[in-house]
């Protein structure tokens, strides 16, 4: 990790929070950031912004891993760590400004997938920790992808289940079956462009990511043109930053800058916190036209807690752990609990493949708790879901335990 | 959107997925997916009345059954992604669905059902011989068509 940047970062940010909330006692604004107000509607818009980037970084982790895109195990630590801190910030948010974040049901479902985003991040800290027990690292290891299965799925059901509870009860206007389709595809979208940031501070630069956020512009960009079409309305500003601004990265002089890199993230971030606003307000100018250097203060007080939080765990992480490499680096192509390229081209019968041999019996209990649940709470639409994963996602985590205890009984049972 | 239209639909997403088979890089594959959904996106907007909440996802559905019988033409990873494709397509309808259970309109369960069943089905295959593929292509033109 470059330490110098991100101390540069940080002091920049911490001065510009300084300077925002000073120039906040200018504008008259400052009572606004001390008092929970319910007519200060920014927070709300921030909320919906870091909510998005906490599912963000847990859903591209997930996703690269069950679709055996290798990736260092770097990276995937980095975005689910981005997750976790994009929670805290979000939590952060919705309690000290609780009268403009008014908040329903769906909380439950974004803290079971918090809950489980923590089992899948500390699960792949302990499987790369050579300091501990090898047979339980290597049994760790076998579960991350079976995790995923079910971190996938489940993302998606509470970011759709999120967007179409929006639509019905805060604006009808996104009513449709559109609109849970185009914010998943937003959150995939700033988990990408969060790695290329993260990635920045960490020396590195992964261009198969890059090429996936210039790909993945291109059908941004058709999304918000779409969503234009069908609903009459749509933010042009927030279009501009997210999806016409990465097409510089067809420009090798700004692929190849780390500040080109950092710019264009940068953008896609604004813009993504500009749609944050439209849905809300449908108003294009809203953020630009009632701007106060309160909401800015607020920005960067967002933004310094994250980074705090974030490289905060960083640090401890990696003086915790003795071998600095080992937990964030890239020890080979095959260290991130990849299944060697032989092996991944071994043909499996129907319901014989190794990670099917691990969900089975999380998946039927989880299938079960669901079923129970919505039973006897008739709530089969929001909670049942989550709910049966978070049963299986538990079970999935305990069987390297049950593993090892297993085989040291065993062994002791001869002795 | 009329019969006549959503077939022609099918009939699209069976020439764009020949399309693909031929295509290989994944720049090349990703600026033809685009030009697909651009496509789709253009088709549902003048042959059928985007006021309609229904045809909202129309593109994506089109996408989804083009990628279904895509998949049909892989040499690897053949069942898994051809799960992957029906689940991104089961996604897409039932999206459609809930928003349309939402605002108290006709939902079409059966539809979901059967692409429900299908990918289920799928799931158990082993060898996909090529009269198998084939099976499949017509189920999911059926359930396109007449579901």
């Amino acid at each position: 990790m470059n330490s110098k940047v991100v101390t540069i970062v940080f002091i920049g940010l911490c001065l510009l929070l300084l300077l925002s909330v000073g120039g906040s006692f200018w504008d008259g604004s400052f009572d606004l950031l001390l008092h929970n107000s319910e007519n200060w509607k920014f927070p709300k818009t921030l909320f919906i912004f870091w909510i998005g980037m906490s599912q963000a970084g847990v859903l591209l982790s997930a996703f690269l891993l069950v679709m055996k895109v290798k990736i260092h195990r770097r990276t995937s630590l980095l975005l689910e760590l981005c997750s976790l801190c994009s929670y805290v910030v979000a939590i952060a948010l919705s309690l000290l400004y609780s009268n403009s974040i008014k908040l329903n049901s769906d909380i439950y479902n974004i803290g079971i997938v918090g809950f489980i985003s923590l089992l899948f991040f500390v699960t792949h800290l302990v499987a790369a920790d050579s300091a501990e027990d090898v047979s339980l690292c290597k049994n760790l290891a076998k579960i991350r992808r079976p995790l995923a299965c079910f971190i996938l799925p489940t993302v998606f059901w509470v970011v759709s289940e999120f967007a179409l509870d929006f639509a019905q009860f805060e604006n009808s206007l996104w009513q449709g079956a559109f609109f849970p389709l185009y914010v998943v595809a937003c959150v995939f979208y700033m988990g990408l462009a969060s790695t290329i940031a993260l990635l920045s501070f960490e020396n590195y630069y992964n261009r198969l990511i890059e090429r996936f956020i210039l790909l993945c512009s291109w059908f941004m960009s058709l999304l918000f043109l779409w969503l234009m079409l069908i609903k009459d309305s749509g933010s042009i500003i927030a279009f501009i930053f997210a999806c016409v601004v990465p097409q510089l990265l067809l420009f090798e002089a700004v692929r190849e800058s780390l500040w080109g890199r950092l710019i264009v993230v940068l953008c896609i971030f604004f813009g993504v916190l500009l749609k944050c606003d439209f849905v809300l307000y449908l108003d294009d100018f809203h953020l630009v036209s009632n701007v106060s250097l309160a909401n800015v203060s607020l920005m960067f007080a967002g933004g310094v807690f994250f980074v705090f939080f974030f490289f905060g765990v960083r640090i401890l992480l990696s003086r915790f752990f003795e071998n600095d490499e080992i937990l964030m680096g890239e020890e080979s192509d095959s260290s991130d609990g990849e299944i060697p390229d032989a092996e991944e081209r071994k043909y499996y019968a129907p319901f014989s493949a190794p990670e099917f041999k691990v969900v089975r019996l999380p998946v039927l209990c989880g299938v079960l708790a669901a079923v129970t649940y919505g039973y006897f709470t008739s709530d089969w639409v929001h909670l049942a879901g989550p709910f049966g994963a978070y049963v299986g996602c538990l079970l999935v985590c305990l069987q390297p335990f049950a593993h090892v205890w297993l085989s040291r009984k065993g062994k002791g049972g001869r002795k | 959107m009329s019969m006549f239209a959503n077939a022609v639909a099918c009939l699209l997403c069976l020439i764009f997925a020949a399309f693909i088979w031929k295509i290989k890089g994944l720049y090349r594959i990703t600026l033809v997916m685009f030009l697909i959904v651009l496509s789709n996106c253009l088709y549902t907007a003048f042959a059928g009345n985007i006021a309609f909440p229904v045809l909202e996802v129309y593109p994506f559905r089109m996408l989804a059954l083009t990628l279904c019988v895509f998949t049909t033409g892989l040499r690897e990873n053949r069942r898994r992604f051809m799960v992957l494709a029906q689940t991104f397509w089961l996604w897409v309808e039932l999206l459609g669905c809930l928003s349309l259970y939402q605002t108290g309109e006709e939902t079409p369960w059966l539809r979901l059902a059967a692409i429900a069943g299908i990918a289920f089905g799928c799931m158990f295959m082993a060898r996909i011989s090529k009269e198998i593929e084939f099976g499949l292509i017509v189920l999911w033109m059926a359930v396109w068509m007449f579901f």
